[in-house]
């Protein structure tokens, strides 16, 4: 039991766990906007730690593997972006929680 | 020739990139890979990347550091916060999209911020719209939200001012 492969084995667990914490709050959060807050955050980094994890079992792979996370930080939050944009512009997604929309009034401004 | 810096900057991160995909040091896969770099950064003009020679001065190079380090921070505090809170019986909400100033020259910059509040505690980015930047909250702050949201994306914008000033 090396240092290593107990902390492949901790960096593995936590970014399962993260990735797990993602899916429940998709499937529990009530509205586009809030499950968009659970899938983006914690899948980025649940599979950067999931990524470094099994770089630190196989280090011939971990390049391609950091490469990977890479890709997924940079992304992630763009698609989040272009979904929430969409879901805001279509009517039938719109919440009705909302506290305040500014976004909303300015529409509203430009027409 | 003013894209020059870009473009040699786009093909040294494509061939890093090349490198650690296929992880040989045999000449024909290097040889080939150099020429497509150069090939792909000249035919986009250097758009990947833009001049990163810029990066190499300390001042800016520290400012670039300590912005990674400051996000790094951000997420790992947005991951806990995520976690507490789906798994709580009632999940506490308090949801709003909020418009604040985005005082940011470089469009580079502006998609950074974005980025960046996304994946930070209780905020996703979900317009930008020329100086505006419009930013969801999953639970809206006590007080006043525009200057709260205000301060938040401040703390963004300021550290990636002192990089693309």
């Amino acid at each position: 039991m090396s240092f290593t492969f107990i902390l492949a084995h901790v960096l593995t667990g936590l970014g399962a766990l993260f990735l797990f914490a993602s899916g429940v709050g998709v499937f529990r959060m009530p509205d586009v906007f809030n499950k968009m807050h659970a899938g983006t955050k914690a899948t980025t980094l649940g599979s950067i730690l999931f990524l470094s994890g099994l770089g630190l079992f196989e280090p011939s792979w971990l390049p391609k593997l950091l490469l990977v996370a890479v890709f997924i930080v940079l992304t992630n939050p763009v698609s989040s972006h272009a979904l929430a944009r969409a879901a805001h512009n279509d009517a039938s997604e719109k919440p009705d929680n909302l506290v305040i929309d500014d976004l909303e009034e300015s529409k509203g401004e430009e027409q | 020739m003013k894209r020059a810096p870009a473009v040699v900057s786009t093909s040294v991160i494509l061939m890093g990139i090349w490198l650690s995909l296929t992880l040989s040091t045999d000449i024909q896969e290097i040889v080939l890979g150099v020429v497509v770099s150069v090939i792909a950064a000249i035919a986009t003009n250097g758009a990947l990347t833009g001049n990163l020679f810029r990066l190499l001065k300390p001042r800016k190079f520290i400012a670039a550091i300590s912005y990674i380090f400051y996000f790094l921070g951000q997420m790992i505090k947005a991951n806990i916060d995520v976690l507490f809170r789906v798994f709580r019986p009632v999940i506490p909400l308090n949801p709003g999209i909020v418009k604040v100033n985005l005082n940011l020259k470089s469009e580079r910059a502006k998609v950074i911020v974005a980025n960046s509040i996304t994946l930070t505690p209780g905020t996703i980015t979900i317009d930008i719209a020329g100086d505006h930047i419009f930013v969801h909250w999953i639970f809206l702050p006590d007080g006043d939200v525009h200057a709260e949201t205000q301060s938040m994306v401040d703390g963004f914008a300021g550290r990636l001012e002192k990089i693309f000033e």
